[in-house]
Formats: structure tokens, C-alpha cells, sequence
């Protein structure tokens, strides 16, 4: 009898135990946000932090999004749409703010491939085949963006930089 | 020839006296009624699941049992079943949006469980109870359907209120299929004449487990087993079952060496 209570006891422990799951809570995988550095054009090697940085999502046809925060001016990280095949951003260059606003579109496409990540986390995009155009903002605006150049066009991480802009 | 009458007196009186008495006079006499127990084939079925059906939306099983007595201890015992269910997966842990959805999936399969049963309560006069353990070799045969998913990210710039729809379209992986070996302890109490209640909980570990591309999906849910937790082998269980004794033929217990005749040492 002694025997079966400890089988018992053991038993109770183990199923116990098992209710507390480590695997409940998502710290396996996200989503990668696009990371973009800005380069000096002159300097292609150099970082150049690009003054007064301010960088909003951009449906068309929609309202104003709210300005993405970005820790530094020489590189920011943004989200794509996984829904969708493109994403827009409207990054700005205030060099007085308001009068001298330099506002240039910069439009990414891709292919989303979703990945399974773990019960918790369930699934991620991850975003391949990336290419990136700027345009500009508006008639008045001037393309301060003179060139872009993708290192990475398969996002699946946020570690370094997918996107060089060069101004 | 005092000697020899001597003896032959003695000869003659010790076949007097068995001639007079073919049986010892036994001052203590032993129960002679002996017990036989019932062996035959226990078929059942598993009560939890039906009513789970009944009461979820989200679950369909059922599980049929039986065992069948070799000795007075030892049973051949096998679960055979099947079940469906669907699961809808959130994201855990604190600070977690309302609407939190990250997937929906159904697993559905069958499965048999075979192996043995082993009796370790001692029954009184007339009683056919158990309290088992067991050992089981299981299989499942299954499928798993991603009905929905959602990408998860921390980041909700474009998407405040929930996570962006990946796909409605059902992803089926089929043809999967784990093993494990079950640990079972139980009892079977007798109701009414060869009417058993039943009731186990089980421990699972994991043997086999064919799992589709991890990239698209993982087994999350294997039936028979149920949950599988990540980088863990171990699955727990349970059924609670009513079964039905066929008596096939009565055997009584082998007697145990009298106790009398070895008695413990008190220390």
C-alpha cells in the first residue's frame, strides 16, 4: 500500500506540473521589422544620420499614421504589411520644422512566407524577394533619397540593416 | 515371547484403532467454501468522452476499452478510440491585447492502446474490485487542419485591435502519426453483477512522433495522447469507463502458504 501511494504521489506531482507550461508564453519568434540605415552618398561606407527623421506609415487614401519611433537618426526599423504585397512609408527630413520639410515616399515589395514558430508564438511573416523605390512626397518636395541599395531581401530577422539609403 | 506378544499387541491395537476411525477427529476445521472468481472478458466503454462531445463545441470522441484476466493479477488490457478536436490558440502571458487570437486548428485520429493490467488490491470474500497499474504500447494514426492564422507581432503599427489575418484557407497535414508508451494506474469497482466502474489517469511518453515540416506546423494535439508540450516527451491522460464482464469460467484464488507456520518478526 505504501508501494501504490508513492505511485500515487508521483503521479499527482507530474500532472500537477505539467499545467504550468512553459510554452505559454511567445518568446521564441515576431514578426521582423524592416531595419533601413541611411548612408552618406558621397561616403557610401559612412553612416549619416538624416536630420529631424520622422517616418510615418502611408495607406493612400487613408489618414495620416502616427509617426514611427525611431531610437536613432541613422537607421530605423519599420513594420511591413503582411497583408499585403507592398508597404509604403513617408520618411521626412525636417530641417526646420514646419517650413522646410522634405517628404520622400519610400515603397517596398515583397513576398510574404509565413513560418510556423511554436504553439505560443504561433505564426510569423517573414518577407522575401524585398525591393525598395523612392519617390517624392509631393510636387514641391525634392528627392533627397538619391540611392538605395538592398544587402538583405529576405527578412526574417531585425538584426542588421536589409536596407541602405544613401543621401 | 513376551517381547513378540508385546509388539504384537501394540500392531494390533494401532489397526484398531484406525479401523475404528478412518478420519482424525479435526478439533479445527478449515472453510471449506471456496471462492471462485469470475475470468472472462471485460468490453466497456469510456463515459468522459461522450459526455466532453455532449458539452463542447469543440471536441468529438469516444473510446472503447476492455481487458481480458490471465492470473489472478494480470490482465490484457487495450483502449481502442478516436476523437477530433479544435483548438483555438491566444496569446499567453501578461499584458496581452484582448483580442488575442494567434491560430485555430483540429487534430483528428484514432488510436489503440494495448498492454497489460496489473491488480495489486487484495479482495475480500466475494469481491471482484481492482486497483491497477499498467503499462501500454500506444499508437495514433492523425491529421491536423489549420483552419485559421493570424502572424503574430509584437509590433502593431498598421493593426491596432488584433493581429493581421494570414489565412482562412484550411492547411491539411495528413498522414501523421506518434507512438508512445503509457503508464496507467486505475481501479474497477464492481456495481452490480459483472457491471465495473472504472476510472485511470495515465502518463504518456512520447516514442515516435511524425511531425510535419516544423516550418508549417507542428503535432500540438495527438489523440490518445493529448496535448504535446514543447521539448517535453511527457502527455497525460484519463478515462473514466463502464464495462461489462463476460464470464468465460470461475477459478479459485491459490491459497496463500499459511501464515501460521512462518510469523513475522515484530522489530
Amino acid at each position: 500500500m505504501k508501494k501504490i501511494s508513492a505511485i500515487i504521489t508521483v503521479l499527482l506531482c507530474i500532472v500537477y506540473f505539467s499545467a504550468c507550461e512553459k510554452d505559454d508564453i511567445c518568446v521564441d519568434g515576431d514578426t521582423p521589422l524592416l531595419v533601413v540605415g541611411f548612408y552618406d552618398i558621397t561616403d557610401t561606407s559612412e553612416t549619416k544620420e538624416v536630420t529631424g527623421m520622422q517616418v510615418r506609415g502611408l495607406i493612400i487614401g487613408e489618414d495620416t499614421l502616427e509617426v514611427i519611433e525611431n531610437a536613432a537618426l541613422d537607421s530605423i526599423a519599420i513594420p511591413l504589411r503582411p497583408t499585403e504585397n507592398t508597404t509604403s512609408f513617408l520618411i521626412s527630413q525636417i530641417l526646420s520644422d514646419p517650413v522646410d520639410t522634405l517628404t520622400n515616399i519610400l515603397t517596398l515589395t515583397y513576398q510574404v512566407q509565413d513560418k510556423f514558430v511554436s504553439r505560443a508564438c504561433g505564426f510569423v511573416a517573414n518577407y522575401n524577394a524585398l525591393e525598395a523605390t523612392a519617390a517624392r512626397g509631393s510636387e514641391t518636395d525634392s528627392l533627397w533619397i538619391q540611392d538605395i541599395d538592398v544587402l538583405i531581401p529576405f527578412v526574417e530577422n531585425s538584426t542588421e540593416a536589409h536596407v541602405k539609403i544613401f543621401h | 515371547m513376551s517381547k513378540y506378544s508385546i509388539s504384537l499387541y501394540l500392531y494390533a491395537l494401532t489397526w484398531g484403532v484406525l479401523w475404528s476411525q478412518d478420519k482424525p477427529i479435526d478439533l479445527q476445521p478449515k472453510d471449506t467454501l471456496v471462492y471462485e472468481q469470475p475470468y472472462g472478458m471485460r468490453v466497456g466503454i469510456d463515459l468522459s468522452r461522450p459526455v466532453v462531445s455532449f458539452l463542447q463545441d469543440n471536441f468529438t470522441g469516444f473510446e472503447i476499452v476492455g481487458d481480458y484476466r490471465l492470473t489472478q493479477t494480470l490482465y490484457l488490457a487495450a483502449e481502442l478510440g478516436n476523437e477530433n478536436k479544435t483548438i483555438i490558440e491566444e496569446l499567453g502571458g501578461e499584458m496581452v491585447p484582448n483580442n488575442a487570437e494567434l491560430y485555430d486548428f483540429t487534430a483528428s485520429g484514432s488510436y489503440i492502446k494495448l498492454g497489460v493490467d496489473y491488480n495489486t488490491y487484495d479482495n475480500w470474500y466475494g469481491m471482484n474490485n481492482s486497483i491497477f497499474m499498467g503499462g501500454r504500447l500506444a499508437f495514433s494514426s492523425f491529421s491536423q487542419t489549420v483552419n485559421s492564422f493570424r502572424y503574430y507581432e509584437s509590433n502593431r503599427y498598421w493593426i491596432r485591435d488584433q493581429f493581421a489575418l494570414g489565412s482562412q484557407e484550411e492547411r491539411e497535414f495528413s498522414g501523421l502519426s506518434a507512438s508512445w508508451l503509457e503508464f496507467v494506474f486505475g481501479t474497477k469497482v464492481e456495481l452490480f453483477a459483472n457491471i465495473y466502474l472504472g476510472a485511470s489517469v495515465r502518463l504518456g511518453f512520447l516514442l515516435s512522433n511524425a511531425e510535419p515540416d516544423p516550418d508549417e506546423f507542428r503535432n500540438l494535439f495527438i489523440p490518445g495522447f493529448n496535448k504535446v508540450t514543447e521539448n517535453s516527451k511527457f502527455g497525460v491522460g484519463y478515462n473514466y469507463s463502464i464495462s461489462y464482464l463476460i464470464p468465460l469460467y470461475r477459478k479459485a484464488k491459490k491459497p496463500k502458504e499459511d501464515e501460521s507456520t512462518s510469523p513475522e518478526v515484530e522489530e
